[in-house]
């Protein structure tokens, strides 16, 4: 059975250090670095390659004690949710957790459908050195697991400075760290919560009627509902298109087949001959598309870029404004409830499933997912829920909140 | 019609940090191949680039040489190219947002008269492998050394603003000079810390328009940057006067045969704003702290040899030329040698000596102290200019003092009396009609009498007290 949810075992998964993660299995994805492990990102780009050493937070949850566990299988650089295990993986109880990176909501999204808690972390919380991603500035290493606790205690024990990473942010990890200390503070103060005006405008009659009614039932136990107008909401799913795919055009530039991964057999005349036949070889569909459209606005179009670029400051100001006001915005996690696993044939495809979950990875605010009563291979019925940046620690102690509001419980 | 040139330069400067631009490894790229090599320089998948403060700080300091505006903004680009010397698909570098803009080096025009060229900005950028093509075997290979991968550069974009290969050349010179100064660049065309690309354009004399340009690489000294723009000049001329177009293109220069060659057409790829690279804000306060450890450059200190130490106008301008020499004659002066004295003997002996030697001012074991020692010697009159050529020739082999040398070997200048008055006696008696001829009103033969008596002394006697005795003898 193993053998279907995990790509990799770890022979030995005792670390032998006592700490806050001590008997804790977590997983990962092979675009997380764990030394000597094969790390293929599920790209025959990178086929046969080993990370030389741990990710910085592979290296920290070791030290506070976690056990890894082994690889959950995944898609070609994580382009999309086909093939994905690490939802199974929690389902059954095989891993306390499993980390996954997060670029447009994959982690949360795969949570949703699996029935579990799915968090993304603060942009900057957490050092990116050692996963290996296509789009930097979007990019967090996402954690599922259905123990709200087991999330606090890795996103803990992984987050912190490292000279490793330039993106790290000094002022917000510090903050992050403080208030992990006083998660308790959360428990019952008054909360607001906003819903962002027209979130629902594209979703299916059922599902919208679903959030909804989630959105009632927060009302009804005491919480305040506000609405929020973020002016350029709309535009965030193109804008993520245009830099995810420029961004991922220039990282995929090192796959160049000369020192690691998939070679052509093909004669070739010219070096050049080489690099083209081997990486046409090596990339999938999506993955070639996704560059294409990349290289399409660096080459072509680069005034679009530069647009995505102004509106995404814009998304950043205005959702830093928005939560000046209130504890954290609620959005559903789809906007309609054919999300399944099945592969994404399309970059208009693979966006459909995450039109409403890349938000987070625009403006770099920490962003959970809460399941509702499951159902198979829909994330319907979830909740999506988005902190202020570096408010990790208080997002996950309201998201206990909500969920027992969400599931019934209170 | 008559045509005139329109030249810029785009020159790369390799600071001489510890470590590369963006990892731990050390910036000596002439080591062993791919011995400096880390997981970052190489980009291996997870590896991230953190910039060095050290190059950020090197790179500052070249721009304030330059006389340029620091901005408090800037950020590094990729700048996409696919080749094997730089196996991540891009170059760090700052297209949009240079860490500085303007600027300008002064040089003086073939008239002598002083010109300011000015600079269009100044950027950070790494360095990308080097690659080493064998094509003796059967199969060509070409071999790739990552040593030279992520060592900071920092690019010199001048404005088209320079009409002659002569202009080229001296701004070369200049801002050879004033970056040298900082101490934070090597600056040698021939070891390659510094590369010169030149755009070429033509025009009718005295128009404004900017024509379709052509860059020239590959020139390894500041002749060659000369030559080859003399070359391309005179090609576009030719090309256009047989009404052939004058295409975008880049042309290598052959220093062997003298001509530039084409290479292949100008490529410009995309630059996209580097997501992992955070922005660079730079406080004023840093800036202040910048500006503050700059050294004194050239033109302060040429001021200031005039004011405090008498020089003149052209012998300041030497002294000040080189940061080192600068430093080598202050201390002189500091010892207690008379400064334009100090100068004069710099100058004329000791740089002409250096160079014979084949050693630099950085290498040489004649230090301040010993140099400021005979020199001293020389105004006290304990020897004279010749010996003292002597004496300093031998401070080349050995460590000795002035006056250890000058005992050891015999230089004393004999300045007693008696002694050369018995010398002088000798030599008249000897040259009979060398004599006559003075007494004859030849007062030139004089010349020829002290030569004699200073042959006789084997170069010791104070040549002036020897004239004046011969003249007393002779009177």
């Amino acid at each position: 059975m193993e053998s279907k949810i995990f790509n990799y075992l770890s022979i030995s998964t005792q670390p032998g250090i006592k700490g806050p993660m001590t008997g804790t299995d977590v997983a990962v994805e092979s675009n997380i670095s764990v030394a000597d492990w094969p790390t293929d990102a599920y790209s025959p780009a990178l086929e046969n390659y080993s990370a030389l050493e741990d990710a910085t937070l592979v290296q920290r949850l070791r030290n506070a004690g976690a056990a890894l566990k082994g690889q959950t299988y995944m898609g070609e650089f994580g382009l999309g949710l086909n093939n994905d295990t690490c939802g199974e993986a929690i389902k059954r109880g095989l891993s306390h957790a499993v980390l996954k990176i997060d670029t447009t909501g994959e982690a949360r999204m795969a949570a949703a459908i699996s029935g579990c808690f799915g968090f993304k972390p603060s942009y900057g919380l957490i050092s990116r050195f050692g996963l290996i991603g296509l789009v930097p500035s979007m990019e967090s290493c996402g954690i599922l697991s259905s123990s709200l606790e087991t999330i606090s205690k890795a996103v803990f024990s992984m987050a912190g400075g490292d000279d490793t990473d330039p993106s790290m942010n000094q002022s917000g990890i510090d903050r992050a760290v403080e208030e992990f200390q006083h998660q308790d503070k959360f428990h019952d103060r008054p909360l607001t919560v906003g819903v962002v005006k027209d979130c629902c405008k594209a979703m299916d009659l059922n599902e919208s009627k679903g959030f909804e009614q989630a959105v009632a039932r927060l009302g009804k136990a005491g919480i305040q509902v506000k609405q929020i107008d973020i002016k350029d909401f709309a535009l965030a799913r193109t804008v993520h298109n245009v830099i995810g795919t420029v961004e991922a055009s220039s990282s995929a530039g090192r796959f160049d087949s000369v020192r690691y991964g998939h070679r052509t057999g093909a004669s070739v005349k010219s070096w050049n001959d080489m690099y083209i036949k081997s990486r046409g070889e090596s990339f999938g569909p999506l993955v070639k598309a996704y560059l294409f459209q990349g290289g399409y606005f660096q080459y072509r179009n680069y005034n679009a870029f530069l647009d995505a670029c102004r509106v995404r400051a814009r998304l950043m100001e205005d959702m830093e404004k928005a939560l000046e006001t209130m504890d954290m915005i609620l959005l559903p996690v789809s906007e309609n409830s054919g999300v399944t696993l099945k592969k994404p044939d399309t970059v208009s495809d693979f966006y459909d499933t995450f039109s409403l979950t890349l938000i987070a990875n625009l403006t770099g605010n920490p962003s959970i997912t809460i399941p509702g009563p499951v159902r198979k291979n829909n994330a319907g019925p979830a909740l999506q829920l988005i902190g202020k940046r570096f408010g990790d620690a208080g997002l996950l102690a309201l998201a206990a909140r909500i969920f027992d509001i969400h599931t019934g419980e209170i | 019609m008559k045509h005139e040139a329109v030249i810029g330069l785009e020159i790369h400067i390799q600071l001489n940090s510890a470590t590369k631009m963006f990892c731990d490894c050390a910036n000596r790229p002439g080591n062993d191949p791919n011995t400096n090599i880390c997981p970052v320089c190489l980009w291996m998948p997870g590896a991230l680039p953190v910039l060095s403060r050290e190059v950020l700080e090197k790179a500052t300091m070249t721009c304030l040489a330059l006389n340029c505006d620091i901005q408090s903004e800037s950020a590094f680009d990729q700048k996409v190219y696919y080749y094997p010397d730089l196996p991540k698909g891009f170059q760090l570098s700052q297209a949009h947002k240079p860490l500085a803009r303007h600027g300008w080096v002064e040089i003086q025009d073939e008239e002598g008269n002083p010109k300011k060229l000015r600079l269009h900005h100044v950027h950070m950028e790494e360095d990308v492998a080097r690659l080493v093509h064998e094509t003796e075997g059967r199969v060509p290979i070409s071999l790739v050394d990552f040593n030279r991968a992520g060592t900071p550069l920092v690019e010199v974009v001048t404005e088209p603003e320079m009409r002659t290969p002569y202009d080229a050349m001296e701004f070369l010179k200049a801002i050879r000079n004033q970056v040298r100064y900082t101490g934070c660049a090597e600056c040698s065309m021939e070891s390659g810390t510094m590369r010169c690309d030149a755009n070429i354009s033509i025009r009718p004399a005295g128009t404004d328009q900017l024509n379709t340009k052509v860059e020239i690489k590959n020139m390894n000294s500041v002749h060659h940057v000369g030559d080859a723009i003399a070359y391309e000049i005179k090609r576009q001329i030719k090309s256009v006067k047989n009404n052939e177009p004058i295409v975008l293109h880049t042309r290598l220069w052959d220093p062997e045969k003298h001509v530039t060659t084409a290479m292949r057409a100008k490529f410009e790829g995309p630059c996209i704003p580097d997501p992992s690279v955070p922005t660079i804000a730079l406080t004023k306060t840093w800036l202040k702290e910048m500006k503050s450890s700059l050294p004194e450059m050239p033109d302060q200190k040429v001021k200031r040899f005039v004011k405090d130490y008498s020089l003149i106008h052209d012998e300041a301008v030497l002294m000040g030329s080189e940061r080192k020499l600068s430093e080598f004659f202050e201390s002189v002066v500091k010892l207690g040698v008379q400064a334009r004295m100090a100068a004069g003997w710099i100058a004329t002996q000791f740089l002409p000596a250096l160079k014979k030697h084949g050693e630099s001012l950085k290498d040489t074991r004649i230090t301040p102290e010993r140099f400021a020692g005979l020199i001293k010697m020389v105004e006290k009159g304990d020897i004279n200019s010749n010996s003292a050529k002597s004496v300093l020739e031998k401070f080349f082999n050995t460590d000795g003092t002035a006056e250890q040398i000058v005992e050891q070997f015999g230089f004393r200048q004999v300045s007693d009396t008696d002694e050369l008055e018995k010398i002088v006696g000798k030599i008249l008696s000897d040259n009979v009609s060398a004599v006559e001829n003075y007494k004859n009103g030849n007062k030139k033969s004089i010349g020829f009498l002290v030569g004699q008596a200073m042959k006789a002394s084997r170069g010791k006697a104070n040549p002036k007290l020897v004239q004046q005795i011969i003249k007393n003898q002779l009177a």
